[in-house]
């Protein structure tokens, strides 16, 4: 159980476990102690212990649910936190954050991570969100430490990640540590949550557009989860793209089975897991072209403690992901993506009686990526990379004093994958200053680089085909530099605020060249670009009650031969509140409500009348011109405000030996027209999502 | 109750949030001219006119630059044209429009009777605005071809030869090992053929697809459109089609007389290829692209100038296989 809170009562020692479950609390003087375990929605455990002078005593602690109630939408508690811990740029997200924001009509992790200042989107048609001015393939999705490649579902309207499998979700926006590589904008570590250890236990779910169960119990000498998800109902998704016909169908599928058999070995755990996820967009009409997008993760986890107070995690994974367009009769080129990855990656964790730790490791990853395309004309491109990207890191934190907290690391790349590798080493460090009990003050820095990218083009608002490819040959691969400073007030109990200030320049991203006129140019060139802004975050978070707050304040913008300019997910301003209220008797209410500036567009700075040549008709050179938009300077202009309120309302009830809860919710409640954009033919405003009203079912037996 | 009121407040609040506020996709207009200019190549210095148009960006009242009915020709400006090295004025000119709805009935352009540009002249546009404003633009004709047949056909095109196995097309190819920058081809092969109506012979020619496709409702033509590609390949049951349309349900096939095919090869220089590529491209129905980079050469404004060479060769038709369709041939 990630982040539970453990602390010797009557001490001012503690601890939180880490993401998958492990403490260590150092330097407790001989004696006779009581630990105390805690964790929302689980009773408290009192463990009495004797610590005797130079050993190191270990608990394993196994911790029942409580209520059931409390899973489906509760204010979060307290969360244990080290008040020295240099976390600048991190957040972590539980299970019931998730729950927490309405869930429109069906609940997402992404959207929820859009919740947190600089963290948006630009448009409701995709749960793709944009990290303080970084592009989407900027940000790395972690499953249970296997890379998960195309995380949405349905041209990105949701994330393929079923909540009901999440423990937590560890999301870096920034300054992230050295164990952590491969993107330039941010990392989202989802871990899921092991299966039920003292009962059976099953939930199915329903909502317009899928139905899903869950399934869960124990196993001997340890659990297992398995969750399924499949849409049934395409027609809702018809509301997301204007009434456009949408035969969309998917699915996910996951399972995990988590062992600790002492008879093998007592200071072993394994965790076996799986993802597989798949879309189609199937198309009866053979002059209408098909899709098809699959994940598939496979991993192993195995955490040992060595001889404490050294933990180490063996994580081997094989993730792959593969997309086509097949265009049958349509006029659409055909077009296919495959990627693969075998990681194995080896992490240690070694703690000091300072309470210092060291953290180091070696991360292998072999990647190879086959991506087959037809231009216009008809000439068919084959691209197809692989290589090894082998690298290491170290990162010492220093924790031995209470009000100051720094940690200095470094990422070495022995290995690239790509012909330009960036860098060789990588920098990082982040720093906390216990001002007064009640402020820190943070800071944190870094060097990080990218080489594997997908082929999108920011034009294009939606795009189901999004092929993943190492950096092309031709270019440098991009590198960033994050700086960021910060401070945490803690007002009252339940009532903090963050305040962070970040720059981040960016070198050779990989651009679409639109100068791209002859089958000879490149397709691509790199690019320069750099964000920076300010962002708060105000939680208040007293019983029955939970409220967030968020502005951020950004700007950003690319570098594309000699001129600069925003790109469309730059967005100046961006307002964010949330607000869940337990009303009692099993009512639960919450809203979200977001604000933001309009995306950048390119203006119409005229028309004129464009003559072409027709090779079916003489003479080539008089035919009827054809009147013409000219456009201005590229995303000059912006599109109005952005703001949207979403609602729901859910009822738990007990009905024989079954928990329901039943949901209501509106998206847009007062059905606002936020623009998506114009129709360059037309003129015709399309809006995002308009009044949607959705209800859903949960029954856990 | 506090909750409620709460709530009915902030409900309040959105709604006047909600309301719409004014939104317009343009900025204001400024002065921007457009130069159009398409050269044919040719051999032999054939005199022919050259037509420009000049014209000023625009601004409608909306979105549709349809309702413009206010010519935006540029009149009285200075324009010279040079071959090489030889310079020739266009005059300004009126003729009538193709398209009389928006501007009337007439249309002005530019204009001067000059010898066709040969493969590889330099070709080279300065057009002086009465404002003082210079767009110039300059290109290069492309080179004349060589075809090169995939079968010999020692009597003529017939789709009854001894195929290899795997192959069912008759392929033409240009190619010269030449680097060609990316120009586009768009080749045609037209059969032309007469028919007798009494005394009379009447010319006509029918296009030749590439290919047929199956699709629910039968058989679907394919031409071949623009492409880098220096060959192109026509199957052998598309000739057969194309050959039995001619007649299609005309019980009196001999009244028809064929005798060859002309393959047509427009060269597109390096101008008119980037603008056509960049007009160019097949989304998927689902993706949404907002900009589009339309390629311009002219230096001082937008536009195009280019220049194209249509490449030609006849193929005689196998007298045999013309007259399997009841045809004459001759």
């Amino acid at each position: 159980m990630a982040y539970a809170n453990v602390v010797l009562r009557g001490t001012s020692l503690g601890a939180s476990t880490n993401s998958v479950g492990y403490f260590h609390i150092a330097s407790i003087p001989s004696g006779r102690y009581t630990l105390v375990v805690s964790y929302l929605g689980y009773h408290t455990q009192l463990i009495p212990l004797t610590i005797e002078g130079g050993k190191t005593v270990q608990v394993n602690i196994r911790l029942a649910p409580s209520v059931i109630e409390t899973q489906e939408m509760i204010v979060v508690g307290e969360r244990p936190e080290r008040l020295n811990e240099p976390d600048l740029g991190m957040q972590k997200i539980s299970a019931q954050d998730i729950a927490i924001v309405p869930p429109g009509v069906e609940p997402d992790i992404f959207r929820t991570l859009q919740m947190s200042p600089s963290v948006g989107a630009t448009s409701d048609i995709s749960a793709r969100y944009f990290v303080r001015g970084g592009g989407s393939d900027q940000n790395l999705v972690l499953l249970n430490g296997a890379t998960l490649y195309s995380p949405f579902h349905t041209l990105g309207i949701f994330s393929v990640v079923d909540p009901e499998m999440v423990s937590l979700l560890e999301f870096h926006k920034g300054g992230f540590p050295p164990s952590y590589g491969g993107r330039l904008s941010s990392i989202l570590n989802v871990v899921t949550r092991d299966g039920n250890r003292n009962e059976f236990h099953g939930v199915g779910s329903a909502s317009l557009l899928s139905g899903k169960v869950a399934v869960e119990g124990p196993i001997p000498s340890g659990s297992f989860l398995v969750t399924g998800r499949k849409s049934w109902y395409a027609d809702v998704m018809k509301k997301y793209l204007n009434n456009r016909d949408a035969p969309f169908d998917f699915y996910d599928f996951s399972w995990k089975i988590s062992s600790a058999e002492p008879s093998i070995d007592r200071n072993s755990r394994f965790a076996f897991h799986g993802f597989f996820s798949g879309d189609q967009v199937k198309n009866d009409d053979p002059f209408r072209e098909d899709y098809l997008v699959r994940n598939r993760i496979l991993g192993l986890n195995w955490h040992k403690i060595w001889s404490n107070p050294l933990y180490s995690i063996v994580s081997v994974s094989i993730s792959g992901f593969d997309a086509e367009v097949m265009p049958k009769l349509s006029p659409t080129k055909p077009r296919k993506n495959k990627l693969s990855d075998f990681t194995a990656d080896w992490d240690f964790t070694y703690v000091y009686d300072s309470r210092d730790e060291l953290n180091f490791g070696l991360q292998n990853k072999f990647l190879s990526t086959t991506l087959e395309l037809e231009n216009t004309f008809g000439n068919r491109i084959s691209f197809d990379q692989s290589g090894w990207d082998v690298n290491a890191y170290v990162d010492y934190r220093f924790y031995r004093w209470e009000s100051i907290g720094i940690t200095i690391g470094i990422r070495f790349k022995f290995e690239a994958i790509s012909e330009y590798r960036p860098l060789l080493y990588e920098p990082r460090a982040s720093f906390t200053y216990r001002m007064t009990p009640s402020i820190s003050l943070k800071a944190a820095f870094g060097w990080y680089s990218q080489e594997l990218l997908t082929l999108s083009d920011e034009n294009e608002l939606i795009s189901v085909f999004e092929p993943w490819i190492i950096t092309p040959t031709y270019l440098n691969s991009a590198q960033a530099t994050h700086l960021s400073l910060g401070a945490k007030v803690y007002w009252v109990d339940d009532c903090t605020t963050e305040f962070e200030v970040y720059y981040k320049p960016i070198r050779d991203l990989i651009d679409e060249n639109e100068e791209k006129f002859m089958a000879t140019d490149r397709d691509f060139i790199n690019v320069d670009g750099e964000s920076y802004g300010v962002e708060f975050l105000s939680q208040y978070e007293p019983q029955r009650l939970h409220m967030k707050f968020g502005y951020a304040l950004t700007w950003a913008h690319k570098m594309k031969d000699g001129v600069r300019y925003y790109p469309r997910y730059d967005a100046r301003h961006a307002v964010n509140a949330l607000m869940g209220v337990d009303l009692g008797s099993g009512w639960q209410a919450s809203a979200t409500w977001v604000l933001r500036s309009g995306m950048p567009f390119t203006p119409i700075a005229g028309f004129y009348d464009r003559v072409t040549v027709n090779p079916w008709s003489e003479p080539y050179d008089y035919v009827v011109p054809e009147a013409v938009t000219l456009w201005g300077k590229r995303n000059s202009s912006r599109l109005p405000y952005y703001h949207r309120l979403d609602l729901s309302l859910i009822k738990q009830f007990h009905l024989g030996g079954a928990a329901v809860a039943f949901g209501a919710n509106v998206v847009n409640a007062y059905d606002q027209k936020n623009i998506f954009y114009f129709n360059r033919d037309t003129g015709e405003e399309v809006y995002m999502l308009r009044i949607l009203p959705s209800v859903s079912l949960k029954v856990e037996l | 109750m506090r909750s409620s009121i709460s709530l009915s407040l902030l409900l309040l609040v959105f709604s006047v949030i909600g309301c719409e506020e004014p939104f317009s996709p343009k900025v204001a207009l400024n002065d921007e001219y457009v130069l159009q200019c398409f050269v044919e190549g040719d051999f032999g210095r054939v005199v022919t006119p050259v037509n420009l148009l000049l014209a000023k960006v625009y601004d409608v009242e909306g979105l549709n630059p349809w309702l413009n009915t206010n010519d935006p020709s540029v009149l009285g400006a200075e324009v010279s044209f040079s071959i090489n090295e030889k310079a020739y004025s266009l005059a300004m000119a009126v003729r009538p429009s193709k398209d009389s709805t928006r501007y009337g009935p007439e249309e002005r352009y530019y204009v001067a009777r000059i010898p066709k540009p040969e493969p590889y002249n330099v070709l080279t546009v300065v057009a002086k605005l009465p404002t003082g404003k210079v767009l110039r633009a300059q290109t290069t004709v492309p080179k004349a071809r060589a075809f090169n047949s995939s079968y010999p056909f020692a009597r003529g095109i017939t789709t009854g030869v001894n195929l290899p196995p795997g192959t069912r097309d008759w392929t033409i190819d240009w190619e010269d090992y030449e680097p060609t920058e990316g120009h586009l081809f768009f080749p045609r092969l037209m059969i032309g053929y007469t028919k007798s109506v009494g005394d009379a012979e009447q010319g006509y020619t029918i296009t030749v697809p590439a290919r047929y496709i199956q699709s629910k409702d039968g058989p679907v033509p394919v031409y071949h459109t623009y492409s880098t590609q220096k060959f192109c390949s026509f199957d052998f049951p598309a000739i057969d089609s194309a050959m039995a349309s001619i007649s299609a349900d005309d019980p009196k096939k001999i009244s028809y007389a064929v005798s060859s095919a002309l393959l047509e090869v427009i060269e597109f220089d390096a101008p008119l290829s980037k603008y056509f590529s960049s007009m160019g491209g097949s989304l998927d129905p689902f993706s949404i692209r907002v900009n589009q980079t339309v390629y311009s050469n002219i230096n001082g404004g937008t536009g195009i100038f280019g220049s194209y060479f249509t490449n030609k060769a006849y193929f005689d038709f196998n007298p045999d296989y013309v007259r399997s369709f009841g045809y004459r041939y001759r």
